[in-house]
Parts: C-alpha cells; sequence; structure tokens
C-alpha cells in the first residue's frame, strides 16, 4: 500500500479525517509495513476525526469476531480422533506390508494405457 | 520421524481442526468425520515425506513441520466440506441463533472469514491454504465481513 502524501495534505486541508476507510482497515489487517505503520499511528495520534474512524472500524471488528463460532471439542470426541489417527499411522505410515488403502491407492494413481 | 512424534504433533492440533471443521459443516459428528479422512487422505498422498521427514527436536523443525501439518489438514478439510456440502443439507444441524448469518454464508466465505478472525492467519496463509487467488480472498473476507454487519444491524433495527 502506498500512502499519497499530497493527498494527505490536501485532507488536511479540507478539514477531512487524515487516513480513509481502506487505510485503517490496512493497518488493522496487518499489511502495512513498519514505516506506514508508524505514518498511520501518527495520523490516529494527530487527528481526532481519524482516531474517530479508527475506533469504529476496531469496534467493527470485535463484534464480527463475535458474530464467528468457535466449537470447542469435547474430550469423548478428542480421545476418538486421536484413536482413529493411531489406526491410521499403523495402517498406512511406518507399515511396510501393503495394505488395502495403498493397494487401492496405487489403482487410482495408475493412468490406464489406451491402445 | 517417529509416530509418537507425530502423534505429539497431531493431538495439539486437533482442537483447532475441529473448531475450522465445525464451522464448515456445522454438525458433530460430521466434524469429527471429516478430520479423519482429511488426515487418511493426507498420510497417503505425502507418506512418503512424513516418514522420511528429518525430524529433529529443536523449536524450529518443530514448528515447520506442524505448521505443514495444520496448514494440509485444514486445507482437506475445506476441499472435502465442498464436496459433501450437498450430504450436510441433510442432517439435523444445531440451531446456532446467534450464529445464523455466519452459517448462511457458503463454505469458501465461511472459511476464509473463520482462519482471518479466530485464527489470525494473513491474507498469504489463507491463500496457501484454500489454494485461492489474493482477490478472491480479500473479497470474500470484505463481503462476509460486511453482510455480517449489515444483518446484525438489519436484526436490532427490526426488533425494535
Amino acid at each position: 500500500m502506498n500512502i499519497d502524501i499530497d493527498l494527505f495534505r490536501e485532507r488536511k486541508v479540507e478539514n477531512k479525517p487524515l487516513l480513509t476507510s481502506a487505510q485503517i482497515n490496512a493497518y488493522l489487517d496487518n499489511k502495512l509495513n513498519q514505516e506506514e505503520n508508524k505514518f498511520i499511528e501518527n495520523a490516529i495520534g494527530s487527528c481526532d476525526q481519524s482516531l474517530e474512524l479508527f475506533q469504529i472500524k476496531k469496534a467493527e471488528r470485535e463484534f464480527v469476531k463475535e458474530l464467528i463460532p468457535y466449537e470447542t471439542i469435547s474430550r469423548g470426541q478428542l480421545k476418538s480422533i486421536k484413536a482413529e489417527f493411531k489406526d491410521i499411522n499403523n495402517a498406512i505410515l511406518f507399515n511396510e506390508k501393503p495394505t488395502l488403502v495403498k493397494k487401492v491407492y496405487k489403482f487410482l494413481t495408475t493412468p490406464v494405457i489406451e491402445f | 520421524m517417529k509416530t509418537d512424534e507425530l502423534e505429539y504433533l497431531l493431538s495439539s492440533l486437533i482442537p483447532k481442526l475441529y473448531s475450522f471443521a465445525f464451522a464448515m459443516m456445522q454438525e458433530e459428528s460430521m466434524a469429527e468425520q471429516i478430520i479423519i479422512d482429511a488426515y487418511s487422505v493426507l498420510v497417503v498422498k505425502d507418506r512418503e515425506f512424513i516418514e522420511n521427514y528429518k525430524y529433529e527436536d529443536t523449536k524450529k523443525e518443530k514448528v515447520s513441520f506442524k505448521r505443514y501439518l495444520f496448514i494440509n489438514l485444514l486445507r482437506e478439510i475445506f476441499e472435502m466440506s465442498l464436496k459433501r456440502k450437498t450430504h450436510s443439507k441433510y442432517l439435523i444441524k444445531r440451531n446456532f441463533k446467534e450464529y445464523n448469518s455466519f452459517y448462511s454464508f457458503d463454505n469458501q466465505q465461511k472459511a476464509v472469514l473463520f482462519l482471518k478472525e479466530n485464527f489470525e492467519f494473513s491474507i498469504e496463509m489463507i491463500q496457501e491454504t484454500l489454494q485461492l487467488e489474493k482477490h478472491q480472498v480479500v473479497e470474500n473476507l470484505y463481503n462476509s465481513r460486511q453482510k455480517l454487519l449489515d444483518t446484525d444491524v438489519s436484526l436490532s433495527v427490526g426488533e425494535l
């Protein structure tokens, strides 16, 4: 993201917030380099309208986060998945004997010769 | 790599994989099954790589291999969730009033939003995980965030 200094000065003269929503979003998404981050932080510190916009955008992010589920796993499910993983490891990994799974996989991945 | 080392790494990833799988499938048994299937596919695909991985007990090695497992398992779960979309329509799902808007999204939007907000993935990591173009990640992220905000605001106005 390139920060246009001329546009920044223009906005200051017109008494608009120094920062745009896009710039604040880029900052919140950690998309900026160190220099650009410093620039945004200075603008937030020196312009009340930018600070207000920053607070709105930050609050929106936190609000959105609350609307996204984060389901936790039960002990029983964790135990069951671990046991399944162990079975898969024993059947496929670290096992020199050809298993049914490997045979099926080999069959599926072998190209068919067409005449 | 030894089996116990691999199982130890996998165990630490299961809770996060489950929360992602659940967000995709919205049903406990489907979420559980999709993780198991994703792991089966991964070990069949990358068997030689996993077996021959020169795993040394250093922090860097652990982080690197754990990242490989996590990203690849998330990708398999995501791809399987797309294929099982039709099947999952017929399951009785728990009703989550507060997450209705999220569950109304398609799986691509759900995955992008979930990885960004819950796992704090960068745009590049989401691209790598879901095999999407940058513009697709950015668009999905922006649109789904906006939809969540709009839906919730409209509900609040309606309730008044």
